[in-house]
């Protein structure tokens, strides 16, 4: 009874710790933009942030640097590059050729499965001309892809918050159940509880400790993923030891 | 004795129903490429861990019934 007292008091304290961490959270999006013009001029209107999993049409209009006028389709082709920074490399994700609307405006889709990662991304949008050879124009910046669209640093840091908050609760809960299987000696609730702290090891795999995405939480979601295989395993093996109950 | 095979059955179902969506994880993991080398090796065995508890689990619970009915 005493051992079960004091594995309940560490567990609480645990509990504790982790949620007064868990607001400490600050991550602002920003935007930049860079030009770069050899007689065209690319002007883009750039997002903010975008939501994650959702299509984006991406827009952008094409200028004579001369004369300021809107370069129609003919003899002008323009592609859109995507590139994803995780927290430690940069990866192209997608490309695709831009679509002249028949008046001024040039747009290329991109699928959500393209966004499917909270982040930063870069978009490069690139256009020459199919005439004169050298003349062209490209436009870089810089957008973040957040859970809800938003920027505003108030609400993002609550979605943030929320999502770590929700994250903490779903480990303590299965480290809850792991020291629960453990100290009553169920192997089937250890071996339940050993499932949820593999599949916990490959959503921080592929998402990170929200909103954090490193190298460092990879090698965590690892280490979590091989402690709840050994358990889950260690404890079947534990069912031919006592017929299903120590 | 009854409880302890229905606890199984049940992580056995559940953990059977669970795999598939183990495997894609870890697929969408691999795929995602900033897993590289060992880190990725170590990762294609997650599928083969989940599945080799469930089927230890599986044939725990043979074992016990074997066990209980004196033919093991």
């Amino acid at each position: 009874m005493e051992k079960h007292k004091t594995i309940l008091l560490v567990f609480c304290s645990l509990m504790f710790l982790l949620f007064s961490f868990s607001n400490v959270i600050a991550a602002n999006p920003h935007t930049t933009a860079s030009v770069t013009n050899n007689g065209l001029i690319i002007e883009s209107p750039q997002p903010d942030a975008i939501a994650q999993n959702q299509n984006y049409t991406f827009y952008w209009y094409v200028q004579n640097q001369t004369n300021s006028a809107f370069m129609n389709g003919t003899g002008i082709s323009c592609a859109i590059e995507l590139y994803k920074f995780t927290g430690f490399n940069g990866l192209h994700v997608v490309s695709a050729n831009g679509v002249f609307d028949g008046v001024e405006e040039w747009s290329a889709y991109i699928g959500k499965g393209n966004f499917s990662q909270t982040g930063k991304y870069v978009e490069r949008i690139k256009c020459n001309s199919t005439i004169n050879t050298g003349v062209g124009g490209i436009s870089t910046s810089e957008f973040e892809v957040t859970s809800d669209g938003t920027t505003n640093p108030v609400e993002q840091n609550n979605t943030n918050s929320n999502q770590l908050t929700f994250f903490i609760i779903l480990l303590t809960i299965t480290i809850g159940l792991l020291i629960f299987g453990i100290a009553a000696h169920d192997i089937s609730v250890t071996i339940f509880a050993s499932f949820a702290m593999t599949m916990i090891g490959l959503y921080m795999l592929n998402n990170g400790i929200p909103p954090y995405r490193t190298q460092l939480s990879q090698w965590i979601a690892i280490i979590i993923i091989f402690v709840g295989g050994y358990i889950s395993v260690k404890s079947a093996l534990d069912y031919f030891e006592v017929g299903g109950s120590q | 004795m009854l409880g302890n095979l229905i606890g199984g059955f049940i992580v056995i179902v559940v953990g059977t129903s669970l795999a598939p969506t183990v495997a894609q994880q870890v697929g969408t993991a691999q795929a995602d490429g900033n897993i590289t080398g060992a880190a990725d090796t170590l990762l294609g065995l997650t599928t083969l861990f989940y599945c080799l508890a469930i089927s230890t689990s599986a044939i725990g619970i043979a074992a016990i019934g074997l066990r209980n009915a004196n033919l093991m």
